[in-house]
């Protein structure tokens, strides 16, 4: 049913990056791309096509939510806040990554 | 809590579509103007920082198709879509519309209707209290041969049975009724007071009999109504209970009423039949109907029987190598026969909806070509696979439940229409409904249509390449697989026709053959009159054969009758007599009978009424008398049996016993068949009225001629005999020879009618793909003629690719009819599974047919002008 991802950004990878930046304070979309982007040193580039979609999947798993407000230059933007659940979440991801980073790094020592 | 939230998202989205779809082009608007507003900052021009934001956002409608679908409601919007652009589809193009929607009415209503009636018929239970413990026994004669069940015989299963919680016995009659404006002859059962108990029915108003009015010193005469009767000729009276009506001449005391759902034997009333032990063990007349006791099965009841009729057969020589046969009672009640027909029937009725899927099939892909541009387009523009597919299976949904309502209003009108065909050809036929069953049995066959004819479509169609497609840019023009796979589905459907057309026309040959086949009775300007004279007006034989005698005197003084005569078998009624028949010079060898013949007592004048030829010797005639000696004609194959190679004239055998006296052959007449028309001609042998006679019998009346008004004459010649007696409808003798072959009729009719419809839609799919391939083909023809091509060429090169089409369907189709007439064999009569003429008509009339459907659209596409096709579309 649902199209392929074509992300440049692994899938779960995304949802854990996307948090990890709303974690200080609220953003919207954009923001969260460009936050990424530059954060990563231009290393991970997200595309709007997964980036939204990504938003949306959070919003229902109930770990982000999202409100209209007003940008510094004065324009409506939709910017995206973590719930109780999503800081929950963030940590126990962050954890897991870590874990997994941490064990695929063993295995690149061996030898 | 922030779940919830989430689910609440989901159901706005799903409730305020517009809303939510209004929100996301903002956010995405708000995106791409900062990405502007960034490419500007690093200096491009407003222009070029407009483009550059364009191009690395992508498509902005995919990106909101693709977080539609992450919300996870996509599918009711894209579902509430589908349907809109197939309501819209099929109001752009009616025609195309209405022949779907036809095709599928057809095959969802042709096979609704079959399955309508293999429901009440075989599906549904029997209206008694645990129907599948019911079961049905007759016994076997010393041939094997399916008999009825003797008194003592039954008193015997009935007492010494070890697996029957009750067994009832009973026997179905002819009486009249009289004491109402006109005498009507009813359908009366006889039956032991256990009947009632045994299937668990009891009467809605008053009470069914009791054992005390069952006993074997005399039955009560009282009598249970029908609710059908009760209802026709009491006006459904409660009254009617307690008072007393006349029956076979007699008084009988109404009791009760039973339950309108008590239909059985289409019986209108119910008696006691009282059976006696001292009654003749060889008088075969009765049937059985017993319960299961809880955990016996029907085998272990029929092995119980059976013990039971082996002890009889070593301790009663009448019974002697008599045997028992069991089936439940709904098996009983179905018969082989249905069975067959019905299986027959579902498999044509298969062919048929898969007929009318591949020709919508067929529709679809042609239109799905048409609009190839319009679905490349939709592709580039983001637009899933699946989606597509969807799209495609909606079309086709819509289209068959469209068709499945048109079916099930013509199933609506054919069932009214069955319950027109002669009752007892079909068991239980009058409990044939559009019920809650076959409502979703048609739903299912719709939903199964849809996928069947939407699947081929859409795969082909979600294969379109979108580059290829779009380069061509609107000219039209399908891929080669795609218009292989049409012609493939065309050569499937001549096949299948052809399978149809076969079997029909096996079936309509065969009953030609019966139809035409000599039974040995005459049946032009033949009628045939049942009567039934009241044993108290008639009490002794000498008055029931003069009546007869004075009544055939009195119709033959109508102008243009030829002879009458009166017989006590009606031709063709279903019923039947049967007795052992021993040659004199056998009877010590065989005491108990040499075989079974059938037997008639038939008047003087029968013979000439019926036209059943006198080969040797004389019609029974004056001489022959009560006191006299008793005397006996045999028909052919009788003669041949008993006597071969000898002159039976003068010879002598007994009839039942052989300790009687014996009887004097007088003569040798024509072989009749007037029981079924099929089999082969029984062994029959015919008494004289003089001699021996009973209160029922059947005039035969044969005219030169049609003699208009014959019912009111002949009714008119019976009330001058007796005012009182009954007449029931005259009817033709060709009449009821025919109906005796309805079930083949019946099945004869139904298969052609379902070939005729093949072949319609075969027809169809053919002239489509041609037509189709000619509008594509339009420029490629319209070059050829520029280049000098010969127009007769064309249309050559167009039929003949018809032809080649309906060549192999017909191959195709050929291999598969000689598998369908070998499971046929046993429906027909005299007729061979390879009946040569069948099997080259049909290929013959399909060639002919696919001609015709090839060369209308090959010669219109010769008058297409040159320059026009050249200049494109």
């Amino acid at each position: 049913m649902k199209p392929a991802p074509t992300n440049d950004v692994l899938r779960g990878t995304l949802d854990l990056l996307i948090l990890k930046t709303l974690a200080p304070a609220p953003e919207h979309g954009w923001a969260i791309a460009q936050r990424i982007e530059q954060q990563s040193e231009a290393a991970l580039q997200i595309g709007q096509g997964s980036l939204y979609p990504a938003l949306q999947r959070l919003e229902q798993r109930g770990w982000i939510d999202s409100n209209w407000q007003t940008t510094d230059q004065n324009r409506r933007a939709k910017y995206y806040h973590l719930t109780t659940t999503g800081r929950r979440a963030l940590n126990a991801e962050t954890e897991s990554w870590r874990r997994y980073v941490h064990a695929v790094e063993l295995i690149l020592q061996t030898t | 809590m922030d779940q919830l939230r989430g689910w609440w998202k989901r159901a706005r989205a799903l409730v305020r579509p517009t809303a939510v779809d209004r929100e996301m082009t903002d956010e995405l608007a708000f995106h791409l103007e900062m990405e502007v507003a960034k490419n500007l900052r690093a200096g491009m021009s407003p222009a070029a920082a407009r483009r550059a934001a364009r191009i690395s956002f992508g498509g902005v409608e995919r990106f909101k198709e693709e977080v539609r679908a992450e919300r996870g409601i996509a599918w009711v919007e894209t579902l509430g879509q589908d349907l809109r652009q197939a309501l819209r589809g099929i109001r752009r193009a009616p025609g195309f519309a209405a022949v779907a929607i036809l095709t599928l009415g057809l095959g969802i209503g042709a096979s609704t209707m079959i399955f309508s009636v293999v429901d009440a018929v075989v599906f549904a239970p029997l209206p008694f209290a645990l129907p599948d413990r019911l079961i049905h026994g007759r016994e076997t004669n010393p041939e094997g041969a399916d008999f009825s069940v003797s008194e003592p015989n039954y008193l015997d299963f009935r007492d010494r049975n070890q697996t029957l919680a009750g067994l009832a016995a009973y026997r179905v009659d002819q009486v009249s009724l009289t004491g109402g404006t006109e005498p009507e002859r009813i359908t009366a059962v006889a039956a032991t007071h256990s009947l009632f108990s045994t299937l668990g029915i009891g009467a809605a108003i008053g009470r069914v009999f009791t054992a005390e009015e069952d006993r074997p010193d005399g039955a009560a005469a009282v009598v249970v109504l029908g609710h059908g009767l009760w209802q026709r000729a009491f006006g459904g009276d409660s009254s009617i209970v307690g008072r007393t009506i006349t029956l076979k001449g007699q008084p009988f005391a109404v009791i009760g009423v039973v339950p309108s759902t008590f239909r059985f034997l289409q019986a209108d009333a119910w008696m006691p039949l009282a059976p006696s032990p001292r009654s003749d063990r060889d008088d075969h007349w009765l049937d059985l109907i017993g319960r299961l006791r809880p955990g016996a099965t029907v085998e272990q009841a029929r092995a119980d029987l059976a013990r039971i009729a082996a002890q009889n057969s070593v301790t009663y020589p009448a019974v002697a190598g008599w045997g028992v046969r069991v089936h439940r009672l709904d098996e009983w009640i179905v018969g082989p026969g249905f069975r067959q027909s019905s299986l027959l029937l579902a498999g044509a009725v298969g062919i048929l909806l898969l007929l009318a899927c591949t020709n919508v099939a067929n529709l679809l892909l042609a239109r799905a070509s048409a609009r190839q541009t319009d679905l490349a387009v939709r592709l580039a523009l983001g637009a899933g696979q699946g989606r597509l597919i969807r799209q495609f299976l909606t079309e086709s949904a819509v289209l068959s439940m469209l068709g499945a309502i048109v079916g099930l209003m013509a199933v609506g009108w054919a069932v009214a229409a069955l319950r027109s065909v002669p009752v007892g050809l079909v068991p239980r036929l009058e409990t044939v409904a559009v019920n809650g069953r076959v409502l979703g049995f048609a739903l299912a066959v719709a939903v199964l249509a849809s996928v069947g004819a939407g699947i081929l479509p859409a795969l082909q169609a979600s294969k379109t390449d979108v580059h290829s497609t779009l380069k061509r840019a609107g000219r039209s023009g399908g891929s080669a697989g795609r218009h292989r796979l049409r012609e493939g589905l065309v050569v499937a459907q001549v096949a299948l026709a052809v399978m149809l057309l076969i079997g029909g026309g096996l079936l309509v040959r065969s009953l030609v053959r019966l139809q035409r086949l000599d039974t040995g009775l005459a049946t032009e300007h033949v009628w045939t009159v049942p009567l039934q004279l009241s044993p108290a007006q008639y009490p002794e034989e000498w008055k029931v054969a003069r009546f007869y005698d004075a009544l055939a005197t009195r119709i033959e003084a109508i102008p243009g009758i030829r002879s009458a005569g009166a017989t006590n078998v009606n031709p063709y009624s279903g019923a039947n007599l049967v007795n052992d028949v021993t040659p004199d010079e056998r009877a010590a060898e065989h005491p108990t009978g040499y075989l079974q013949a059938a037997w008639r007592i038939v008047s003087p004048g029968y013979f000439e009424s019926a036209g059943v030829p006198v080969i040797k010797g004389r019609d029974f005639g004056e001489v022959d008398v009560v006191d006299g000696v008793p005397v006996a004609v045999i028909s052919k194959t009788l003669a041949g049996r008993l006597w071969p190679g000898q002159d039976p004239i003068g010879k002598r055998l007994f009839w039942g016993g052989t300790d009687g006296k014996p009887r004097t052959v007088i003569g040798v007449v024509g072989d009749i068949r007037d029981v079924t028309v099929e089999a082969a001609p029984p062994p029959v042998m015919f008494l004289s009225t003089r001699q021996i006679v009973g209160p029922a019998m059947t005039m035969v009346v044969r005219a030169d001629r049609e003699i208009p008004n014959i019912g009111a004459e002949i009714r008119r010649a019976v009330w001058a005999e007796d005012a009182n007696l009954p007449v029931p409808a005259v009817r033709a003798m060709a009449e009821s020879r025919s109906e005796a072959i309805a079930r083949p009729r019946f099945n004869a009719a139904l298969l052609a009618g379902f070939a005729t419809a093949a072949l319609l839609l075969a027809v169809l799919g053919l002239y489509g793909v041609l037509s189709f391939a000619v509008v594509e083909r339009t420029r490629e023809i319209g070059v050829r003629i520029a280049l000098g091509a010969e127009p007769p060429k064309v249309v050559g090169m167009l039929v003949g690719r018809g032809l080649l089409l309906t060549g192999l369907g017909i191959a195709i189709g050929l291999v598969g009819a000689v598998g369908l007439a070998s499971l046929m064999t046993s429906l027909l009569y005299q007729t061979t599974g390879t009946d040569p003429l069948t099997f080259v008509a049909v290929p013959v009339l399909l060639l002919l047919v696919a001609l015709l459907a090839a060369y209308f659209p090959a010669s219109r596409a010769t008058r297409v002008d040159p320059l026009t096709a050249l200049r494109g579309e």
